[in-house]
C-alpha cells in the first residue's frame, strides 16, 4: 500500500490498463499537452497531461498514437471513441468537464448508448468516458456541474463516482474492462485527497455500494465528495446518540438497491444527500425507489440533501452555501433526527 | 483503379435492382398500413450507394443515415433479414429492435443506418481511427445527406479525419433536399464538395444518378484511404424518388426546369442500358436479373410477415453486455 | 382577549369527554356561569358554564364529537373579536420542539391528545411493529417529526404496559379499541368491562343465607323504632353493611389492583350498582365503615337518586373499593358479577327464596333465603380466603344483630 493521492490513482490505473491491454488508448482535449509542438516532441514531453494532469506522463511512455490530444471538437471525438469502440477498439477519452456533455452528448445518448440494443444485441461498446463534476473550486456554473444523473437516466451507460483514492483506482479499472459505456465521474475537488492505494491491478465491481460505516439508527446514503459529508454528519450524530450508518454508492448507475434497502429495513430512516440538482435525479430516484420497494420499513419521510435549484455560483460564500454540508444534511433533515437524539 | 468487368457490372445491377425492388415494395406496402413506424426510402439513389460499396469488403466500415436500405443492400446485408427487422419480426437483423432506421450489420461492416442526421461522421472517424491504430488496410465510408452537412459534426469530423490523415471517405448523397428544404437554401457554399478545401483535402462533385461517375470518383477515393494518404469526399448530385418520409406530400418539389429533368432520369435505367451498350451483360442476362430481384423481395415480404413478432423477454434484454 | 372553553377534568380518570349538547349557538350571547353545553365522560353528564361573559364566538368541537380534556372545545369573547393564534383543538407538537421534552413525554402512559377526527400520523415502520405487538397506535404518542408515531414510539409504549395483552405469534391482527365505535357511558361501561375480564382472574363463589333470624330481625326493629324512612332496614342496606363489617374484618379484599400496583385501602368505600337505560352505574359511599344503618341506608338511597337524575360528581362515582350488586329485582338467583376495576371483589345479589323446611317435629313449613355470588380477583385473593369473607358476610345476616354494633 501506498499513500497515492485521488488523481495518481487514476493515473496509475489507466497505465496499468494499457500496459494490460494494448486496445486502450485515450483520447480527449490537451490530455497530452502541446500536441505537434516540436521542442516538447523531440524531448517526448507532455506539456498537460489534462487540464487538471491526471493523465501526466502517459503520453510520453505510451506515444501518441494511444495518448491522443484531440481538437476541441467534443462532438465527434465523443463520436469517434463510440465508433472506434463499436469496431473493436476499448477507448477511455475524456470529457475535461462534464458539463460539456452539452456539445457532446448525441454520440452518448442516440448512438453509443443504445447501439446494443437497437442491433439486435451484435454491439460491445467498450468505452470508458473520465469527466470532472463538482462544484468548490471556484469553476462557477459551467464548469462545476455534477451530471452524472443525467448519464445514468439513459439506459445502457454505467456510471461511477468514485469517493476515494483507492475506489477511484479499482472502479476504473473495472470500468475499463466492461464491454458497456461506462462514465466515470471525478470530482475534481477530490483530486489532491490522499489515501492508501496498492500498486497492483485490482479491480472493484461495478453496482456494488460500500457500507463506509455501520449503524442501526439511520443510513445515509451518498456518493463521490458527499460520502466525507456523511462521514462527518455520523461523526456529530454519534455525539448525540445516534447510530448512523453510511452507505458509499460507488456507482450510480446501476446503484446498488440491494444494500440501500437493506439498511433501510434495519434503521427505517433515509437521508440521500447529493450535490446535484435536486430534482429528476440520483436523490430522487433513490427515495422513489425505497419507498417503492420498502415502504413498510420506513419509520419517516426520506430527506434528500441537495444542491439547491439553481446553476453553480461562484462567490465563495455562496459556492459554499451550495454545497451540501453536515450542518446543512442535520438541519435539514431534523425531522427525522431530533427524536433519535439521546433516546434509546 | 479496375475496369468494371462483366461479372461485376452484374452484380452492380442485381444490387441496384434489388434496391428499386424493395423500395417500391416497401412503398406499396406501407401504403397498406401493413409496417409500423417511419420509412425513409432510397429509391432513385442506387447508383450512389452501389457506386461506392462495389468497391468495398466485408472487413470496410460504412456508416449510413436514415435513409439507409440502399447502404445495406449495397453493403451486403441479407433482403429477408432487412424486411424481418422493417416488420419489426424476431428474426430482424436487429431481433426486430432497430427497425427501418436502425438496420445494423457488423459482420458486413454496416455500422447501422441512423436516425439522428450528422451522427454517422464521429462514428466512421472512430472506425478509421480504429483501421488506422490496427494498422489494417481497411477503410470508413461515410454516407451523409445535404442536410447532414451543415451538422457541426460535419466540420469536427473532416477536420479530424483531414489532421490525422485517416483512411475515411466521406460520400456526400446530395438529393436535393433536406426534409423538405432545398440545398440551395440550406448551404452558404454553391456545393458541398467545395467547402474541403477548408479542410486540405480532396473534393469532388459528380453526377449522382450516372453510376460510372460515381463508382471511378469513389474508386480513387478508396484506394487513396487504403493507401494511407487519407480522407477525402465526394458529393454526388441525385435526387430522390420519393418524399423525406413515405406520406410526405412533396409540394416542394419540381421548382425548376433543371430539377425537373434531374427527376426525370433513373440511375438504374441509366445503368441497364450502358452496361447492355457496353456488352457487359445481355438484354436476356438484365432481365433475369430483374426477375430474380423482384421474386427476392417477394420472398423476403412473405418471410417477414410468417416471422414470429420478438418474444415479451426481448424489451429487457441487449441493454448490457455482460 | 377571547377566553376558551375547555374540556374539564371531571376525575382523575377522566382522559376525553363528548360534547352532548351546545345549548347556546355560535353569536348568542351568554353570561358568565351561564350553561352553554352539556358533555358526557365515562359516568356522568356534566353542564359546561361559560367562563366569561360575552358571545359564543365559535365553536370547535360538535355535538356527539370526543375531545381530550383540557383541549378547547369554544370561545367566549366580544363580538366580532379574532380567535387567537393557534386556538385549534389540538396543538400540533412542533417538529423544532425539545427533544428531551418528547422523549419524556413518550414515557408518560396517558393517551395522546388529539383532536377527534384528527389525522394520526404514525410511520409505516410503526403502524406495522404495532401491529405485531397488538398495539392501538392510537393510543401512542408521537414524537418524530409532525409529530409522527415513530417505531420507537411504539416500542416505548409497548414496554411500559405490562397489562397488555402478549403478543400472539399466531394472531397478527391488531387488537381492537376496548369500547371502538361507543360513546359517553356505555363506552365507559365497555372499555371497563373489557378491562376487567381481560386484566383479573375471576373467580365466583355461590352461597346462600338463612334469612330467618334477619326478617325477625327487621319486624322486632320496625316495632320498635317505628317509621324509618332512611331505608336502613332495606335488604340492601342490611346486606351491604354485612358486607362492609366483612371488609373490615378481611382488609386484604379492600384492595385496589391496577397497572401492576396493589393498594391496600383503609376506608371501606363502597359502591352500589345502580342500573340505567343508558348503562351501569356504580356510586361509591365513601368512608361507608363509619357509618350506622340508618346514615348508610340514607346516602345509598341518595346516591341512587342522583344516579338516576344524572347528578353524581366525578368523585361520586370513583375511589371504590367493593361492590355490591343486586338483581334480586329481576329474579336472578346466583349469576357472575364482573369486578368494577380497580377493585377486586364484587357482592352479587340474588333475589329471595321461599323454600321448604321441616322440624324437628317433623312438620313442614317455610324459611326465606338469599343466594350470594362473589366475584373475587384471584391474582390478588385465594379461594380459601375468598369464601372465608363470604362466610362472614352471610355470618352477619344470619346474626344480624352484629349489622349495628
Amino acid at each position: 500500500m501506498t499513500k497515492m493521492a485521488f488523481m495518481n490513482a487514476i493515473n496509475q490505473a489507466l497505465d496499468q490498463a494499457m500496459e494490460k491491454d494494448d486496445k486502450v488508448f485515450l483520447m480527449g482535449e490537451d490530455i497530452l499537452g502541446g500536441a505537434g509542438v516540436k521542442h516538447l516532441e523531440e524531448k517526448n514531453e507532455d506539456a498537460w497531461g489534462g487540464c487538471f494532469g491526471v493523465t501526466k506522463g502517459l503520453g510520453p511512455k505510451y506515444g501518441k498514437k494511444r495518448v491522443i490530444d484531440t481538437p476541441l471538437s467534443e462532438q465527434s471525438y465523443m463520436g469517434a471513441a463510440v465508433g472506434a469502440a463499436v469496431t473493436g477498439l476499448r477507448p477511455v477519452p475524456e470529457l475535461m468537464f462534464s458539463d460539456f456533455i452539452g456539445v457532446s452528448f448525441d454520440s452518448l445518448l442516440t448512438q453509443g448508448s443504445k447501439m446494443r440494443y437497437m442491433f439486435g444485441g451484435k454491439a460491445k461498446l467498450p468505452l470508458t468516458v473520465r469527466t470532472t463534476v463538482g462544484a468548490g473550486a471556484s469553476a462557477a456554473a459551467q464548469h462545476s456541474g455534477a451530471y452524472y444523473g443525467i448519464f445514468a437516466s439513459i439506459p445502457g451507460i454505467k456510471v461511477v463516482v468514485p469517493s476515494s483514492p483507492y475506489d477511484a483506482k479499482g472502479l476504473l479499472l473495472s470500468s475499463i474492462e466492461e464491454d458497456n459505456i461506462v462514465v466515470f465521474c471525478e470530482d475534481k475537488t477530490l483530486y489532491g485527497v490522499k489515501g492508501e492505494v496498492p500498486e497492483e491491478y485490482y479491480t472493484i465491481p461495478l453496482g456494488k455500494a460500500a457500507v463506509k460505516r455501520e449503524g442501526k439508527d439511520l443510513s445515509i446514503v451518498t456518493i463521490g465528495k458527499m460520502v466525507s459529508v456523511a462521514l462527518d454528519v455520523a461523526d456529530k450524530l454519534s455525539d448525540q446518540g445516534v447510530d448512523v450508518e453510511v452507505i458509499d454508492l460507488r456507482t450510480v448507475a446501476p446503484w446498488d438497491e440491494e444494500t440501500v434497502i437493506d439498511s433501510v429495513k434495519k434503521t427505517g430512516r433515509l437521508i440521500v444527500i447529493d450535490e446535484a440538482q435536486p430534482h429528476n435525479n440520483t436523490a430522487t430516484d433513490i427515495a422513489a425507489t425505497v419507498t417503492d420497494k420498502a415502504f413498510d420499513y420506513l419509520d419517516g419521510p426520506i430527506k434528500r440533501v441537495t444542491a439547491p435549484n439553481t446553476p453553480v455560483p461562484f462567490a465563495t460564500n455562496l459556492e459554499q452555501a451550495y454545497i451540501p454540508s453536515a450542518d446543512r444534511v442535520i438541519e435539514e433533515a431534523a425531522e427525522i433526527i431530533d427524536d433519535l437524539k439521546n433516546s434509546k | 483503379m479496375k475496369k468494371l468487368t462483366s461479372a461485376k457490372a452484374k452484380e452492380v445491377f442485381e444490387k441496384m435492382s434489388d434496391i428499386r425492388n424493395f423500395e417500391n415494395t416497401l412503398h406499396d406496402i406501407f401504403a397498406k398500413g401493413e409496417i409500423p413506424g417511419f420509412v425513409h426510402l432510397y429509391a432513385g439513389e442506387e447508383a450512389v450507394a452501389v457506386g461506392v460499396c462495389s468497391h468495398l469488403t466485408d472487413d470496410d466500415y460504412i456508416t449510413s443515415t436514415h435513409r439507409g436500405h440502399g447502404h445495406c443492400i449495397a453493403k451486403g446485408c441479407d433482403l429477408k433479414g432487412m424486411m424481418a427487422e422493417i416488420y419489426g419480426k424476431e428474426t430482424g437483423l436487429c431481433k426486430g429492435k432497430g427497425g427501418s432506421m436502425h438496420i445494423a450489420d457488423l459482420d458486413k461492416g454496416m455500422l447501422g443506418a441512423n436516425g439522428i442526421v450528422g451522427s454517422g461522421f464521429p462514428l466512421a472517424i472512430g472506425a478509421g481511427l480504429r483501421n488506422q491504430y490496427l494498422e489494417t488496410k481497411d477503410v470508413a465510408v461515410c454516407f451523409f445527406g445535404d442536410g447532414a452537412a451543415n451538422e457541426g459534426n460535419f466540420h469536427e469530423s473532416i477536420n479530424m479525419a483531414a489532421i490525422w490523415n485517416l483512411p475515411v471517405v466521406f460520400i456526400n448523397e446530395n438529393n436535393t433536399f433536406a426534409e423538405s428544404t432545398p440545398q440551395h437554401y440550406s448551404s452558404a457554399s454553391k456545393t458541398i464538395a467545395e467547402r474541403t478545401a477548408a479542410y486540405n483535402i480532396p473534393g469532388e462533385k459528380v453526377d449522382g444518378k450516372d453510376f460510372m461517375a460515381v463508382y471511378e470518383a469513389a474508386g480513387k477515393a478508396i484506394e487513396r484511404a487504403r493507401k494511407g494518404e487519407g480522407p477525402s469526399l465526394i458529393e454526388c448530385h441525385t435526387y430522390r424518388e420519393y418524399g423525406h418520409f413515405e406520406g410526405d406530400e412533396q409540394t416542394y418539389k419540381y421548382d425548376s426546369d433543371e430539377e425537373n429533368a434531374f427527376h426525370e432520369r433513373d440511375d438504374v435505367k441509366e445503368f441497364r442500358d450502358y452496361a447492355i451498350k457496353k456488352k457487359l451483360f445481355t438484354e436476356k442476362v438484365a432481365k433475369k436479373i430483374e426477375e430474380k430481384s423482384l421474386q427476392d423481395v417477394k420472398d423476403a415480404v412473405e418471410f417477414a410477415k410468417e416471422s414470429p413478432a420478438p418474444q415479451p423477454e426481448a424489451l429487457y434484454t441487449d441493454v448490457f453486455a455482460d | 382577549m377571547a377566553t376558551a372553553i375547555t374540556m374539564p377534568k371531571l376525575g382523575l380518570t377522566m382522559t376525553e369527554g363528548t360534547v352532548e349538547e351546545w345549548t347556546k349557538n355560535v353569536g348568542d350571547k351568554v353570561e358568565q356561569g351561564e350553561v352553554v353545553a352539556r358533555i358526557s365522560s365515562e359516568k356522568l353528564t356534566s353542564d359546561i358554564e361559560a367562563p366569561a361573559s360575552g358571545t359564543l364566538l365559535k365553536i370547535m368541537v360538535q355535538e356527539g364529537e370526543n375531545l381530550p380534556i383540557k383541549q378547547n372545545m369554544a370561545y367566549v369573547g366580544e363580538e366580532g373579536e379574532e380567535i387567537p393564534e393557534g386556538a385549534q383543538p389540538v396543538t400540533m407538537p412542533s417538529a423544532k420542539a425539545e427533544p428531551e421534552e418528547k422523549v419524556a413525554a413518550a414515557t408518560t402512559q396517558g393517551p395522546p391528545a388529539r383532536k377527534p377526527g384528527e389525522r394520526i400520523f404514525v410511520t409505516p415502520l410503526a403502524r406495522k411493529v404495532a401491529q405485531e405487538k397488538g398495539v392501538d397506535y392510537s393510543l401512542v404518542t408521537g414524537t418524530g417529526g409532525n409529530g409522527r408515531i415513530t417505531r420507537r414510539d411504539v416500542e416505548r409504549y409497548a414496554a411500559n404496559k405490562p397489562t397488555e395483552p402478549a403478543p400472539s405469534q399466531t394472531q397478527t391482527a391488531a387488537v381492537p379499541q376496548w369500547g371502538a365505535g361507543l360513546s359517553g357511558m356505555r363506552k365507559a361501561v365497555a372499555t371497563n368491562m373489557m378491562q376487567s375480564v381481560n386484566t383479573t382472574a375471576q373467580v365466583t363463589l355461590q352461597r346462600k343465607v338463612d334469612l330467618q333470624a334477619l326478617m325477625e330481625f327487621r319486624t322486632d326493629i320496625k316495632a320498635k323504632a317505628g317509621d324509618l324512612n332512611d331505608g336502613q332496614m332495606s335488604i340492601n342496606t342490611l346486606i351491604t353493611r354485612a358486607a362492609i363489617l366483612a371488609l373490615q374484618d378481611t382488609p386484604q379484599m379492600n384492595s385496589n389492583y391496577a397497572d401492576g400496583k396493589l393498594t391496600r385501602v383503609d376506608s371501606v368505600n363502597i359502591g352500589e350498582a345502580v342500573g340505567l337505560a343508558e348503562g351501569l352505574i356504580v356510586p361509591i359511599v365513601k368512608n361507608a365503615q363509619n357509618m350506622n344503618l340508618t346514615v348508610l341506608g340514607r346516602e345509598l338511597k341518595h346516591l341512587a337518586d342522583l344516579a338516576r337524575e344524572g347528578g353524581l360528581t366525578p368523585d361520586q362515582m370513583t375511589g371504590g373499593t367493593f361492590t355490591v350488586t343486586n338483581m334480586g329485582k329481576e329474579g336472578i338467583e346466583y349469576f357472575t358479577p364482573i369486578i368494577n376495576p380497580p377493585e377486586i371483589g364484587i357482592l352479587g345479589v340474588g333475589t329471595m327464596l321461599k323454600e321448604l323446611t321441616l322440624n324437628e317435629d317433623g312438620q313442614i313449613g317455610t324459611k326465606s333465603t338469599l343466594p350470594l355470588s362473589l366475584t373475587f380477583d384471584h391474582q390478588i385473593i385465594d379461594g380459601q380466603q375468598a369464601a372465608q369473607f363470604l362466610g362472614k358476610i352471610v355470618e352477619n345476616l344470619q346474626d344480624p344483630y352484629k349489622l349495628i354494633l
